[in-house]
C-alpha cells in the first residue's frame, strides 16, 4: 500500500540546513494498523505530511497503492490524496461555517460525484459514526468527540484506501479517545489502512505494527499480537 | 461546482460582513464615480444618427463682408443668412436638405380651462423629418407642395400633443398658435437624439422642440429666432423683419444630404462659387474658407465634449484604482485570515487550481455586489447633476448598455485587484496550517 525507500525531507532556510528525515524505509502492506511513535522533533508529523501528498520529499522514492507520487504535479497529487487518502486530525479540522453533512461533503465535490451519490455516502458515513441525527448541525455544537467522529466521518465518505491519523486523540478526554479509537480498529478491521502518528505509548499498542521514528529515521519496528503483546519485528521474521 | 463555489463565496461574505462591506463599499464608489462620468461622457460623444452620420452635413459658409489686410479673419459662420439660404436650397446637389431655426409661440388651447402657454416651436423645411429620422405617432410631416403653398400646418411634439388633445390622435384637429389657426398633420413619437446635432448653435443637449412647422411661414409669420445666436455682419437697414430677412444676419441652420464623397465635393465646390459669386455682386470679401462637416465632423469641431470632461473620466479611473487598491488590501486579509479553511481543503483534495478559482468566485461575487451598489451611487450622482444643471436632463440617464458596462468594469476590475490575493493564498503550505489550527 505505501512503501518509503530512502526518502529523505530537508528544510532549507539561508542559514540552517534541517534534516526532518533522513533514509526513512517503511513499508506498510494493504490492511495493516500501524502507530508512528517518537519524541517531539522526530519527524513523526513530517513523516505523516510527506505521506499524505502535503509535503514534498528531497530523495528517495515512495509509492502509494503502486503509483509513484514523485513526479506528480499539484493537480494529480490532489486527486490521489482525494482518491486514496483520509485524513484525521488532531484538531479536528473541520470548517466551522458549514455544517456536518456539507462538511463530509468537502472531499466528495472535489471527487465530482452527482448529488445522490454524495448525499448516500455522506449519510452512510455520518451514520458509521453514529452522528446521522446532527446532520445540520455546526461543528461547534459538538463535543470535541463528535468532532472528531465527523472528521472520520469525513475521511471515510471518500471510502480511501489509506487513513491518515495525527494524534486523533490528542484533544479528547479519555472516554472519548477509546470510542474514537475503537472507531478506528472497526474501520481497519472493515479493511482499511491506518498509519496513525502518536506519542501516547499506549495508545501505539492497541495499533498492531508499531513504528518508532527518532531524529527523522525509522528506529524500530514492533509488531503486536492479537493479545497486544509486544514482540520485536526480527522476531517474528 | 459553480454552482458550490458560489455558495461558499456567499458563506464567506456573510462571515465578514464588515470586511465585505468594506471592499463591495470601495468598489462601489469607485465604480459610482466612474459611472457617473462615463454616462455622460457616453451620452455627450454619442454618435446620435448612426445611420446617417457621414451622410448629413452641415457647413460653414465664409461670408465676410470685408477683409482688414494683416488681420487674422474670423472663423466662418456655421449660420446662414435668409438670402443665402433660400439661394442654397436651390442647389439640386444634395438629396434632401433641411433648413430650421427655433422660435417660440403662445398656444392657445381650444379648451377654455386651460391657460395658454408659450412653447418652443421650430420652422422646418419639409425635408426635416424625413433627413432626421423623426419618429411618428400619428400622420407624419408636410410634403414639398404644402411647404410652397405656405399651408398653415404643424406637427406636435409627443409631450405637447398629451397637453393639448389628452395623448389622443389629432390629426385634423386645429391649434392656435401665435394668433392663427394650424392644421395637425402630424404626432411625433419620442424623438430627443443627444446630442441635438440639428440645432447648429443653441444648446446640443435641450429638449426637442414643442412643435414643427413649415419653414416657407417664415416672412408670413415673422417669429423672431430664440435661443441662439444671431450674427450680423452688417445692420439691417430698417426696423421690419422683412428688412430683416434681406440683412447680412446669419441666423438659420441649413443641413443637406449628400451621399457620397463626390456629392460632398461637389457641395463644397458649389459653396466656393457661389461665395466667388457673391463677391462679383459686391458681398463676400473672401478668403472664401468655406467648411463643410459630417454630424460627428461637427461634433467634434464644436467640442460637444469638453476636452476638460476627457481628463475628467482620467482622474475617475485612477480614483476607481485606488478604490482597488483598497480591496487587494482587504482581500490579502480576509484570505490569509482563513488559511486553515484553505489549507484542510487542500488536504481533502482541492488543487491549487481548484482552490484559486473558488476565491476568483468569491472576488466576482464582491466585484457584483461593489458594481450593483456602483450603479446606485451613480443613479444617485446623475439625480445630483439633474437638479444641479438644468442642460444634464437629457443627458444623466443610465441606459442597458452602461449598466452592463458598470457591472462588467466593477467584476473585471476586483478580479484584476483580486488575482494576486488569491494566487497568493492558493500558494500557501497547507500542512503548515493543518498542525496550528
Amino acid at each position: 500500500m505505501l512503501k518509503m525507500e530512502s526518502l529523505g525531507k530537508v528544510y532549507r532556510t539561508d542559514l540552517i540546513e534541517t534534516h526532518a528525515l533522513r533514509e526513512f524505509n517503511l513499508e506498510v502492506e494493504s490492511g495493516e494498523f500501524v502507530a508512528v511513535t517518537g519524541p517531539s522533533g522526530s519527524g513523526k508529523t513530517t513523516f505523516l505530511n510527506v505521506a499524505g501528498l502535503l509535503e514534498s520529499f528531497t530523495n528517495g522514492t515512495y509509492t502509494l497503492d503502486g503509483i509513484d507520487v514523485s513526479g506528480l504535479n499539484d493537480d494529480a497529487a490532489s486527486e490521489v490524496r482525494n482518491e486514496k487518502i483520509g485524513f484525521i486530525f488532531q484538531g479536528f479540522n473541520l470548517i466551522p461555517d458549514l455544517n456536518l453533512f456539507d462538511n463530509v461533503d468537502v472531499p466528495l465535490r472535489y471527487r465530482g460525484f452527482n448529488a445522490a451519490e454524495r448525499k448516500r455516502r455522506i449519510e452512510g458515513a455520518l451514520a458509521q459514526v453514529g452522528l446521522s441525527g446532527r446532520m445540520k448541525h455546526r461543528p461547534s455544537q459538538l463535543s470535541g468527540g463528535q468532532q472528531q467522529r465527523v472528521a472520520i466521518a469525513r475521511a471515510l465518505a471518500g471510502e480511501p484506501k489509506i487513513l491518515l491519523a495525527d494524534e486523533p486523540t490528542g484533544n479528547l478526554d479519555s472516554l472519548m479517545a477509546r470510542q474514537v479509537l475503537e472507531l478506528l480498529e472497526t474501520i481497519n478491521e472493515a479493511g482499511t489502512t491506518i498509519i496513525m502518528v502518536t506519542h501516547d505509548s499506549e495508545l501505539a499498542r492497541r495499533a498492531k505494527r508499531n513504528v518508532h521514528v527518532l531524529d527523522g529515521r525509522v528506529d524500530d519496528f514492533t509488531v503486536y499480537d492479537s493479545m497486544q503483546q509486544p514482540v520485536h519485528a526480527e522476531a517474528v521474521k | 461546482m459553480l454552482i458550490y463555489n458560489l455558495r461558499l463565496a456567499w458563506i464567506s461574505l456573510s462571515k465578514t460582513p464588515v470586511l465585505s462591506v468594506l471592499m463591495i463599499s470601495a468598489i462601489g464608489i469607485g465604480i459610482g464615480v466612474c459611472m457617473t462620468i462615463i454616462t455622460v461622457y457616453a451620452l455627450m460623444s454619442n454618435d446620435p444618427v448612426p445611420a446617417k452620420s457621414k451622410s448629413l452635413y452641415t457647413y460653414e459658409l465664409d461670408n465676410h463682408l470685408t477683409v482688414i489686410e494683416g488681420q487674422e479673419e474670423e472663423d466662418p459662420s456655421s449660420l446662414v443668412g435668409y438670402r443665402d439660404v433660400m439661394n442654397m436650397s436651390a442647389s439640386t446637389i444634395p438629396e434632401m436638405q433641411s433648413i430650421h431655426y427655433q422660435t417660440t409661440g403662445i398656444f392657445k388651447p381650444s379648451d377654455q380651462t386651460l391657460k395658454p402657454f408659450r412653447e418652443v416651436v421650430r420652422l422646418a423645411s419639409w425635408g426635416f423629418f424625413e433627413m432626421f429620422d423623426v419618429p411618428f405617432k400619428y400622420g407624419s410631416g408636410w410634403d414639398q407642395s404644402v411647404e410652397e403653398k405656405q399651408g398653415m400646418v404643424v406637427v406636435l411634439g409627443e409631450d405637447l400633443n398629451d397637453r393639448l388633445f389628452g395623448g389622443e390622435n389629432s390629426i385634423g384637429r386645429r391649434v392656435e398658435l401665435a394668433g392663427r389657426y394650424f392644421e395637425v398633420v402630424g404626432v411625433m413619437d419620442q424623438f430627443s437624439p443627444i446630442p441635438r446635432y440639428y440645432e447648429v448653435d443653441g444648446n446640443f443637449f435641450d429638449d426637442t422642440e414643442g412643435a414643427f412647422i413649415p419653414f416657407s411661414l417664415t416672412p408670413v409669420l415673422e417669429l423672431q429666432k430664440s435661443g441662439g445666436s444671431t450674427m450680423c455682419m452688417r445692420d439691417p437697414e430698417s426696423d421690419g423683419f422683412a428688412s430683416f430677412l434681406e440683412s447680412e444676419c446669419n441666423w438659420i441652420h441649413h443641413w443637406v444630404k449628400l451621399p457620397t464623397t463626390e456629392d460632398r465635393d461637389a457641395y463644397l465646390d458649389m459653396l466656393t462659387n457661389y461665395s466667388i459669386d457673391q463677391r462679383k455682386r459686391g458681398r463676400f470679401q473672401g478668403p472664401f474658407r468655406n467648411r463643410i462637416y459630417n454630424v460627428n465632423e461637427w461634433l467634434e469641431y464644436k467640442e460637444i465634449v469638453n476636452p476638460a470632461y476627457v481628463m475628467l473620466i482620467g482622474v475617475a479611473f485612477m480614483f476607481l484604482s485606488v478604490c482597488l487598491l483598497n480591496t487587494n488590501g482587504l482581500l490579502f486579509a480576509k484570505f490569509t485570515g482563513r488559511a486553515g479553511d484553505i489549507s484542510v481543503r487542500r488536504a481533502l483534495g482541492c488543487s491549487k487550481k481548484r482552490m484559486f478559482i473558488q476565491h476568483l468566485v468569491e472576488i466576482g461575487m464582491v466585484g457584483l455586489l461593489g458594481g450593483l451598489f456602483g450603479l446606485l451611487l451613480a443613479t444617485a450622482g446623475l439625480f445630483w447633476l439633474k437638479e444641479m444643471f438644468v442642460n444634464y436632463e437629457n443627458l444623466a440617464n443610465l441606459n442597458v448598455e452602461l449598466v452592463g458596462f458598470a457591472i462588467g468594469v466593477s467584476i473585471l476590475s476586483t478580479l484584476i485587484a483580486g488575482l494576486y490575493p488569491a494566487w497568493r493564498i492558493c500558494q500557501l503550505p497547507p500542512a503548515q496550517y493543518l498542525k496550528s489550527q
